[in-house]
This record gives structure tokens, sequence and C-alpha cells, in this order.
């Protein structure tokens, strides 16, 4: 199988190298082949939420043909913007389409395990689970991250909840706040209170060990406002590092 | 003439407020903390009571698609309505006009006048208008009573001084009132509140309020309270005017019921403890059934519809959906810009969707600007919604165009050459 991973630049760009390690080396022991886009662009699908359409089409249209040249099965990233972008906006907007699917890291990790079936050490830790916005609340996709979750033996997983979800007959999850990652390509001095708060509001009374979301942007506003708030009893974790810390 | 500030003046501006005002402010976060929970418990408490409120949800959004369609055909029947129901009713072009006729309805200065919480009157500053002619004007709602003697503006748009604590609040009442009173008492805060305003309503010539629904059919306006203050401002006075944007028009009676149900209970309420329905002047039938206006309540009703934008949004179909905004503030209990800055947060509305609302009714494009921007389109405030308003939708939309202009913020203006390397 060849999968294309997209949003590795931002990875890189973002210090978020660890994670792109965990990913290459569980990809490794998949035995999948895996490429990467040339000359990928940071964050292209930020040309529309930012308002910068001048350059969006030009963008998506690019990245279409330098994957598709990949001849990949499938394009996965760990960023939820691009799966929504290319789910509905892009189609809409520019009318292209990908000839493969582009899916979530989440849900590639899922379908892999559940036909695997891996044995797996267990995770003996508190780890807080963050649906991301766009993934989570904007596309419904919320099973799959939770479903990798489960694989992992000992693991005690922890969500934030919402008082009114089950009257209203809603997964908790669409209330799941934000650690405002998106301002840090508006306001970033004034997202760094945000994502302080964000820390000390819902992170720290839940008292995990480990902290990560499904969306890396938002993981990425997690680890910055870990570090702002100096809080160091909460690690930041992908869901992919610890996968890759107990796959066997 | 006041001088047009250029885009990098007003992001300066409004960013040292945000952040000196807002984002730095551990009083404003902690009380900002107190007011959610207990929205959150008010509202779980109002849905276990009352769980078929959650099916309001639908039937309120067809109404208000069905009414933002038809608008200018309702605001026509309302104001046919208002007429046969022997009031008076105009309607405003803009913030300027509905302040002058509502300065003519009041007629000579140094009238007492006293006003119910209305964001519309916020929006055409109508207090600071009538003020500046000579009248005493008074603000009746605690909050905005709060926000009135603070000099400042509504942080919230059901809850204007969510962002001052008890003890702030104690030290703003003692001042204004005279007396010497504790933080620990809110209930003595309310009563030196209720004693200072008393002689003001007695004595008032004019009460002024805002509705929360009009129904065209009858012309009724629905005005949903708990403290009282509006239905005293609606009833001693001679005259009462009503300033209403025209986006608050719904068809029928019962639309109109169903509009304030919802209004009420997702702004974390059982049940308000007024609802006014009021259609007309006071009026008695009871001598020889001639129908006499002026009876115990006010002698003249008067409606000011406003526009002030409202009639050219409702055509525009990217961005029509602001109007279906009833205000009831649930939003912005979730709002993750909202928690660190509360009204800060926007310039005349506050929130999320208050930019929308300040971009296209209440400030204009430029000056909305770094409000568009503040969003973090996180999509919290869509789900909270009881309309389902998707405003991270439209803020995205909407920074196209912001950023077309040029209004967008430097740091996203880099992103093109930085990141896209274009």
């Amino acid at each position: 199988m060849k999968v294309v991973l997209a949003g590795r630049v931002n990875l890189m760009h973002t210090g978020q190298e660890d994670v792109l390690e965990s990913i290459v080396s569980l990809m490794g022991k998949l035995g999948v082949d895996l490429a990467f886009i040339q000359d990928e662009v940071v964050c292209m699908e930020a040309s529309i939420n930012l308002g910068i359409s001048d350059v969006a089409e030009e963008l998506f249209r690019e990245f279409k043909d330098k994957v598709e040249a990949l001849k990949p099965d499938v394009v996965v990233s760990a960023y939820a913007a691009g799966v929504a972008k290319w789910a509905r906006e892009v189609p809409e907007r520019y009318g292209l389409r990908l000839s493969v699917p582009y899916i979530h890291l989440t849900e590639f990790f899922a379908e892999e395990l559940e036909r695997r079936k891996p044995s797996l050490k267990p995770f003996p830790h508190r780890y807080f689970l963050q649906h991301g916005c766009t993934l989570g609340r904007k596309l419904g996709r919320y099973q799959a991250a939770r479903e990798v979750l489960s694989h992992i033996p000992e693991i005690e997983v922890i969500e934030e909840d919402y008082p009114t979800a089950e009257i209203e007959g809603l997964d908790p999850a669409v209330f799941n706040s934000c650690p405002a990652s998106w301002l840090n390509f508006t306001l970033p001095e004034l997202g760094e209170y945000a994502k302080e708060n964000y820390v000390l509001d819902v992170l720290v009374p839940r008292k995990p060990e480990f902290a990560g979301s499904t969306c890396a942007n938002g993981h990425y506003g997690i680890r910055q406002g870990l570090e702002i708030a100096e809080i160091e009893d909460i690690k930041p974790l992908y869901f992919t590092q610890i996968l890759d810390q107990v796959w066997r | 003439m006041e001088r047009e500030r250029s885009i990098e003046e007003i992001y300066n501006e409004y960013m040292a407020e945000i952040i000196g005002d807002g984002a730095e402010n551990e009083t404003l976060r902690e009380a900002m903390q107190r007011a959610r929970a207990a929205y959150r418990a008010n509202l779980k408490r109002a849905l276990e009571t009352f769980p078929e409120s959650v099916q309001y949800k639908e039937k309120a959004r067809k109404i208000k698609e069905y009414s933002i369609d038809h608008l200018e055909e309702l605001i026509e029947r309302t104001m046919e309505s208002v007429r046969r129901n022997h009031g008076h009713a105009y309607l405003a072009k803009d913030a300027e006009e509905a302040n002058r006729i509502i300065a003519e309805i009041i007629g000579e200065p140094k009238k007492i006048v006293v006003k119910g919480k209305s964001l519309t009157t916020e929006e055409t500053e109508l207090r600071q208008y009538l003020q500046a002619r000579g009248h005493e004007v008074w603000e009746t709602d605690l909050g905005e009573f709060l926000v009135q003697i603070r000099g400042a503006r509504p942080m919230h748009m059901l809850a204007p001084s969510v962002d001052l604590t008890r003890e702030e609040a104690a030290k703003l009442i003692s001042e204004v009132t005279g007396k010497e009173l504790s933080p620990d008492s809110i209930e003595e805060m309310v009563a030196a509140v209720r004693e200072f305003l008393r002689d003001k309503f007695t004595s008032a010539h004019v009460g002024i309020a805002g509705a929360n629904a009009i129904s065209a059919d009858t012309g009724t306006l629905f005005i949903i309270e708990n403290e009282g203050n509006i239905k005293l401002a609606a009833s001693l006075p001679e005259k009462f005017i009503a300033l209403v944007g025209v986006e608050k028009i719904v068809p029928t009676l019962d639309d109109a019921f169903h509009m304030v149900k919802t209004t009420w209970r997702f702004a974390n309420y059982m049940v308000p403890s007024y609802l006014h329905m009021i259609s007309g002047p006071s009026k008695t039938g009871d001598i020889e059934k001639v129908t006499t206006y002026g009876a115990h309540g006010p002698r003249e009703f008067h409606l000011v519809l406003l526009d002030n934008g409202r009639i050219e949004l409702s055509k525009n179909p990217d961005f029509k959906e602001i109007l279906y905004c009833m205000k009831c503030g649930a939003c912005m209990y979730e709002c993750p810009l909202f928690w660190i800055a509360a009204g800060h947060f926007g310039v005349r509305y506050p929130g999320g969707i208050g930019a929308l609302w300040d971009a296209f009714i209440a400030k204009g494009f430029k000056e909305a600007a770094p409000a568009v921007y503040t969003c973090a389109i996180c999509d919290r405030c869509r789900v909270r919604c009881p309309l389902n308003i998707d405003t991270a939708r439209m803020i995205i939309k909407l920074r196209a165009i912001l950023y077309e202009k040029g209004y967008a913020p430097d740091v996203t203006k880099q992103v093109k050459t930085k990141l896209f390397k274009r």
C-alpha cells in the first residue's frame, strides 16, 4: 500500500518533529510505502480560512497534481483542515476532486488496527483526548480516535463532558473546548492567552498525565498552552506517539 | 468632522483593549468562569425540567428563515397592524434617523426617560444621543445600570455586566447610591438600586425598551424580562417607545411566542418572571363601550423599526443567517475568546456573531475587522446556538472580503509570502 502523508511540512514548521517521527516509524512498522509531497506548502488550507482567496485555487490545484503524480492508494494527514477542505469546500468552490481517498490519520490507524489486530503493550496512563474542532465538530468524525485508543491496554482516556449533551441527544465531544490554534495565523499575541486559559480551565482540573488532540493543529495549541501556562506535569502526546510506543 | 482611523490604528486600539482590559484582567476571567458555570447549571436544570425545549430549535429556525426571506412584506404588515391598534409606527433607515425620530417623540428637553435593556438602543447609542439633548436618561436593568454608571459598554447580549464580580458591583453601587454595601449581599445591592431608581420610574415622562419578537399579524411586541423594570417603564410614563430591529418581526402571534420561549430557554431560564405583550397604547371601553386611549398605562405607543442595513442583508444569501440571531447570548458562554475577553471581543455587538453584526450592521467592515479575525473559527457557537447559526462559515467568507480590502491583520497578510511563497 502506498500512502502519501500530507502536512509533513506543517509538523516541521511547528516544531512537532516528534509527531512526524512517530508517524514515519509506525508506517515503517506497518510496512507501507510512505511518500511525501515535494515542495509542500505550509498549511495551504489556511488560504480559505484566512480569506487569502486569490491564491487558494492555485494551491489546491498544485496539491492535487503533486499528490496524484505519486499515485498513492490513500492520502492521510494528522491535520483535519485538509481532510475537511477536500471533503467539501474544495469540490464546491473550485470543482476539484482528488482521485484517491483523503482521510485523517485516526481513521487510517483505526482501520489498520481493526484489520491487523496487533498485540499492543500496555500504556497505564491518564490520557486527555481533545477532538479537533474541524474533524470532530465540523465533520462529526469522533469514533476513529476512540477506536484507536480502545486498542491500547490499560490506557485511561478522559474526554471533556458537557452537562446538557445527553438531554440534547448529542455526543459530548461536539462541545469540546478549543485551544484556539487558528489564532496563530491572525492574532497570535491574543491566542497565547486563549491557549493558556484552555490549559488552566480544561486540562489542569482533569489531571491527565498526557494530553493530545486528534488534529495536529489543535495538538500544537495544547503544546503551546502547556508551555505558556508552565504546566510540566501534563505532557503533550499525539496519539501516534502513544501507538508507536506500544507497538511491539 | 472626525478623522477616519487607519486600519493599523484600529487594530492597535482593539488589541490594547482586548488584551489590556480583557485577556490580562484576572478578575474578568474569574467572573467569566463563574458566569459559565452558572449558565451551564441553569441550562441543564431548564432542559431537564422542560426536555421538549430541544425540539423548539428546528421550528424556530424555520420561522426565522421564512421571516428574513419575507422581511419587507412583514415590515409593512407590522406597521399597518400597529397603526390599526392606535399606535404610531416608523421605519428608520439608519441609527441617526431612529434617534432623531425618538427625540422628536420625546419633545422638549429635560424629560426623564427610563430605559429597558436593549442592544438595538446600544447600536444607535440612543442614551448618549438623548443625554446630549438634555434629557435625563436612566438605564433600569441592573446590569445595564452598572454599565451606565461605570461608563462602559455591555459585555454580553443578555448579561451586560457579566464581566463584573460582586466585589466590583458593590463598590459601584455604593458610590452611586451613597450606601455602604457589602459584596457578601447581592440582595442588598439589588435593594439599593431598586430604591434609587423607584423615583425615576414614577417621575418619568417616557419609557423606552426593545423587544424580543414582534408579530406582524397583530403588531404585538413580545418583551422578556425578569426584573420588572420594563413592566414599570412600559406602564407608568405617558409615552412608551420601542426601538426594535426589523429582523425581530415574525409572521404571527404563535410564531412570536415560539421565538421568545426558545430565546429564554436557551438563555438558560426555566421561565422568565415577566413576558410582556404590548400591542398599543392603554385603553378602556368601560363607558358605553367607547374605546378611549390613555387609561392607566401610556397614552401613546410608538414603534420605531430600525433597518440600518438589515433589509439589504436579508437579501444576501451568504450572510442573511446573521439576522437569525435571537440575541439569547448562549453562544458566548462557550466561546474560547469570550472566556478570556468577554465583550472586549467585539465592538458594539459582542462575540463571533457580534463581529458579524458589527461588520454588516453596527460598525462597518473596517471597524469590525479585528473582531472578525479574533474568532477562532472553532464552530462551538453553532452547536450551542438554538438556531444552528453557522458563524464560523460566515466569518471565513467575510475574511475573504476583508483581506481583499486590506483589512486583515499583519500576520495574516504575511502568510501569503512567508508560508505560501507567493
